[in-house]
């Protein structure tokens, strides 16, 4: 199977419908594997607006966003979406074209270091150098997005790798022994500050987004109306 | 970023906090004994002068992100994890406790003189001309406070989070950290194919929108019906206002001028485009966008000098509020 063939078959597998994009040389194999995906791909008119298409796909829904650009101006006209993905805690993966192996660092057409540029603006991100490692790749990247505090994790893909016939076995599970976000909460910790509460007499509660990223569509949070304490938002 | 959270229309709701919140939520954190922050991360734009933030207070952090804890505020007490996870458990801590809610009747009533003496509000005009805060308003009744609402950045980003009262979750979208004009119209395409029976709208502004006006083209021919209502005042509102109270009314580069016709520009792509000048014909022209098949593009000319307060001028206190 062509490694853009399993791609489609990992995004499928991640439960994704919708992807949004715009196709270019460095990534016309896996536009080519999504003539006919099934997946529904909205091509978009820049960039910047597929980025931020698949951040407002993620915000409303509680999804992981994707979005698709070829390499060197492709790929950084999607920096601001990923910073802005990044800044707000936005589960999106962005999978860009790159210029083959053989021409990397040699300024090749539309050749851009986009895993440089966007270093300081991504959650997690990775240039492909083997393409038996794409399907674990893209699963990663879906877990990293969605785990934890959300974020945008961006997967580069050279496209003499992405056309390259690989061995695809479905991917199971994700095990990252570097990434394990603490989710339950110290006890002691949850104790000292229901204490705190009981003992204040001016207590207010500061919900930012993460509370939002934290609730399903359209349920709401009751903590507050149990507590009885005043409560804001940003 | 957390509108919606907690549904604004409870009484518990202070409002949103900030540089553009209401005075209750601000003048509540500056004299808080206990402020417990969740799933935020005390930036410059919630807490004003760093120094006299909160200066009463203890803080509870909970945040699933560790490097979050402690960066701008110190924790007293910080909680590592899921929201999601915490808040039960902390809510049936708390309840174990059996404290005496009576404990808080003096802070409820602190709260209430300033809610009543501070509620956000704007002198509405007595003619034809629209004010901005009223166009939130009109679109808050419009919609029945139920649609998703994207919006670029600026003045217009603060009203409709001033007058939009959002009730749930996920339903206010913007660009809340790095503050992108242009987010609006592509997030609310992505959003309305995420939740196509839901009305999208997006509250654009007209120095914001023209940055990704391009996609409207994306929402005609890939049948995306979202609805842009274009707060227009002919300015780069909020620089504008900065230059005005900040910078002696120098206006350096900030007037739009009258480029593009938003009509005819909306017709070019395809879409439905509307004009609308008049408060009277304001509300029954929102209701025909929502009604309208596909996109639509209305252009509603507002109040082009409307300030939007109150406002904690950059660098400074809660209680320096002004406006």
């Amino acid at each position: 199977m062509r490694a853009v063939d399993a791609i489609m078959e990992c995004l499928k597998a991640e439960g994704v419908e919708h992807v949004f994009g715009i196709p270019g040389g460095a990534n016309l194999p896996t536009y080519d594997a999504l003539y006919d995906a099934g997946l529904r791909h909205i091509q978009c008119r820049h960039e910047q607006g597929a980025g931020h298409a698949a951040e407002g796909y993620a915000k409303a829904s509680g999804r992981v966003g994707v979005a698709l650009a070829t390499s060197g101006p492709g790929a950084t006209n999607l920096v601001t979406a990923i910073a802005d993905a990044v800044m707000d805690s936005v589960p999106t993966v962005f999978i860009t074209g790159q210029v083959r192996t053989d021409l990397l660092g040699t300024d090749g057409f539309q050749e851009a270091d986009v895993t440089g540029i966007t270093m300081p603006v991504v959650k997690h991100s990775l240039m492909i150098r083997d393409p038996e490692e794409i399907p674990v790749a893209i699963h990663e990247a879906f877990h990293v997005a969605r785990t934890g505090r959300p974020g945008p994790v961006l997967v580069d893909i050279p496209q003499d790798l992405s056309r390259a016939d690989i061995d695809y076995v479905p991917v199971s599970s994700v095990d990252l022994p570097g990434y394990q976000p603490t989710t339950d909460g110290n006890a002691k910790q949850i104790r000292l500050a229901a204490k705190a509460l009981a003992n204040s007499r001016r207590p207010v509660i500061y919900a930012g987004g993460g509370v939002v990223n934290a609730t399903p569509p359209r349920s709401s949070s009751s903590s507050a109306r149990r507590t009885g304490c005043p409560s804001r938002a940003r | 970023m957390g509108l919606g959270a907690f549904p604004a229309p409870h009484d518990q709701w202070l409002g949103m906090l900030g540089m553009h919140g209401t005075r209750a939520a601000n003048y509540s954190m500056d004299e808080a004994d206990l402020i417990v922050a969740i799933g935020a991360r005390f930036d410059d734009r919630i807490t004003g002068k760093l120094s006299e933030f909160a200066p009463r207070a203890k803080f509870v952090h909970i945040d699933v992100d560790p490097a979050e804890i402690s960066k701008n505020v110190p924790a007293h007490i910080p909680i590592v994890g899921d929201a999601k996870k915490i808040l039960p458990k902390l809510t049936t801590e708390y309840r174990a406790l059996k404290a005496d809610s009576a404990r808080l009747d003096g802070w409820w009533q602190r709260i209430e003189g300033w809610r009543e003496k501070y509620p956000l509000g704007y002198e509405d005009s007595e003619g034809s001309e629209i004010k901005p805060q009223y166009m939130i308003e009109a679109l808050y009744e419009v919609t029945g406070g139920n649609a998703i609402v994207t919006s670029d950045v600026g003045q217009h980003q603060m009203w409709t989070a001033q007058y939009f009262h959002f009730n749930g979750p996920r339903r206010w979208i913007n660009s809340g950290g790095l503050g992108t004009m242009g987010f609006g119209l592509p997030a609310a395409m992505g959003a309305k194919v995420a939740c196509p029976d839901e009305d999208v709208v997006c509250v654009a502004g007209d120095g914001s929108v023209i940055m990704n006006i391009q996609e409207l083209a994306t929402c005609v021919t890939e049948k995306i019906p979202v609805k842009v209502f274009i707060m227009n005042n002919g300015y780069l509102g909020m620089v504008r206002q900065w230059q005005e109270l900040f910078w002696d009314r120098r206006y350096s580069s900030v007037e739009m001028g009258s480029s593009p016709d938003w009509v005819k520009l909306a017709e070019a792509f395809g879409a439905t485009g509307m004009l609308v000048e008049d408060k009277a014909e304001l509300k029954d022209a929102m209701k025909s966008a929502l009604e309208t098949d596909g996109p639509v593009v209305c252009d509603v000319r507002v109040t082009p000098e409307e300030n939007c307060y109150p406002m904690i001028p950059a660098g400074q206190a809660a209680r320096d509020m002004v406006g």
